[in-house]
């Protein structure tokens, strides 16, 4: 994989996640917004050589990981992280069963990879409130109303996936290596 | 052939080991680990800025102050809130009226002989028969043998040592302890009653007691027993010692006398902060 070139489209993708909320969000800049990381990650998933998806996916989500989540006092390292490496596998499992060259399968996987990757996410702050740990739990969190929310953040970047998809397979070429390169 | 300690696997669990730890760290950990340069965080943040405000440009955010004054909710919640508002002023108002009560009982407590000298409790002996709480004043505060020792209306004890900075507190629930008192309640007609008795230290180290009122004595559950001895200091007199807490036949003259049981309401034992009566001079 090109890594350069990955690390280019992660930080374009990440300017496009924070800068498009306003222009995209449904129904306003606070409202349900596509999730451009995670079509990349998963265009990454699909379309890299296995050995580089978990690491890829991983900087992903670390990236993510530091955007402002559900907890004021600032990003708490480790749920959207281990939620994207949990998605890297998932998307292992289920890329021998799509056609890798179609826009339709990066769709249908953002949505079922990233189920994987939301519910990982959700779990790791829910576990938060578990007597068990030494996390605080976070406030005003109520798993039901993150999982419809993220479930509509999902249906809407799949949506998304389908330009920003055409465009990653152009840049696919230059992206992933041939399989001969891969490494 | 042998694998080397560190590859791509280990360090990969090694990691996601990591990342679950510090998911479930308290938040000032967690967001310390996952601190960030400033020059690094404006690295995207400035970008981001002028990609945000382009957007805020083809699409200008919404005045929903219509919706906010036509939505029934919205309105209902509003009318709550102001109702909240008038509710706060009335307590402010009242709590007004009490603070200027309290500096009205302050300016005349300064003008009695005596001044309450707030002290610390830094010690208990833990000895049941005779307690000894150790608090941080001492002659150096003008604190000496014999004075009282309260917290808030409760009779707490009486200073029998002192040092220049810490002072002995010994406890009403000591075992030699008996003291005049008045109890007071009220009788079924509404009248208030005032009996006054002596009490002593029960066996249990925490509770008094007294079998000498007759049967027909009005002295109920719940009454509250003050200290009314003239061994005593005289400002002490007044303070509660406890409640009523058993009033029933003496088990062996249940014809004759009442046993009465009283406990204080206070654990006495673990005060944090006492009050220590001190004469002015």
């Amino acid at each position: 994989m090109n890594w350069l070139l990955f690390a280019i489209l992660t930080y374009i993708f990440l300017l496009m996640q924070v800068g498009l909320k306003p222009l995209l969000g449904i129904p306003n800049a606070q409202g349900v917004s596509p999730d451009f990381l995670l079509i990349f990650a998963v265009f990454i998933g699909i379309h890299a050589h296995s050995r580089s998806v978990a690491w890829a996916m991983l900087t992903i989500g670390l990236i993510a990981n530091l955007l402002p989540g559900p907890i004021a006092e600032g990003p708490i390292l480790g749920p959207e992280a281990l939620g994207y490496l949990m998605g890297a596998f998932a998307v292992l499992q289920f890329r021998t069963l799509v056609f890798r060259e179609s826009v339709v399968s990066l769709v249908i996987m953002v949505v079922v990879v990233g189920i994987f990757i939301q519910l990982v996410t959700i779990l790791l702050y829910t576990g938060r409130g578990m007597p068990l740990f030494l996390g605080t739990p976070v406030p005003n969190w109520d798993v039901w109303d993150e999982m419809f929310y993220r479930f509509l953040m999902l249906l809407y970047s799949a949506v998304m996936a389908i330009p920003v998809g055409l465009v990653l397979l152009k840049l696919s070429p230059a992206l992933i290596s041939p399989p001969s390169q891969r490494g | 052939m042998n694998r080397p300690p560190i590859n791509a696997k280990r360090v990969l669990i090694f990691v996601t080991v990591a990342l679950v730890i510090s998911s479930q760290l308290p938040v000032r950990a967690a967001t310390w680990i996952s601190y960030l340069p400033h020059s690094f965080v404006s690295l995207i943040s400035q970008p981001a800025v002028l990609l945000t405000r382009a957007s805020t440009t083809l699409r200008p955010p919404r005045d929903d102050t219509d919706e906010v004054i036509d939505d029934k909710d919205l309105k209902h919640k509003y009318a709550e809130a102001l109702a909240y508002i008038d509710n706060l002023e009335q307590q402010i108002i009242e709590l007004r009226n009490l603070s200027e009560s309290l500096t009205k009982i302050d300016q005349l407590l300064q003008l009695e002989d005596i001044q309450m000298a707030g002290a610390s409790v830094i010690g208990f002996n833990g000895d049941k028969e005779n307690p000894i709480l150790t608090i941080n004043i001492g002659s150096d505060d003008e604190v000496r043998d014999g004075l009282a020792v309260v917290w808030g209306a409760n009779l707490v004890g009486e200073v029998v040592s002192t040092s220049a900075k810490t002072s002995d507190v010994k406890l009403i629930t000591a075992a030699d302890t008996g003291f005049q008192v008045r109890f007071a309640g009220h009788s079924p007609d509404g009248s208030i009653n005032a009996l006054t008795g002596y009490l002593e230290v029960g066996k249990d180290g925490r509770s008094f007691y007294t079998e000498a009122f007759s049967v027909d004595d009005p002295v109920n559950v719940g009454d509250l027993v003050f200290l009314a001895d003239d061994t005593w200091q005289s400002r002490a007199k007044g303070f509660i010692v406890g409640a009523v807490e058993v009033a029933e036949p003496h088990p062996d003259r249940p014809y004759l006398n009442k046993l009465v049981v009283v406990r204080p309401m206070l654990d006495l034992a673990h005060l944090p902060r006492v009050v220590v009566l001190v004469p002015r001079d």
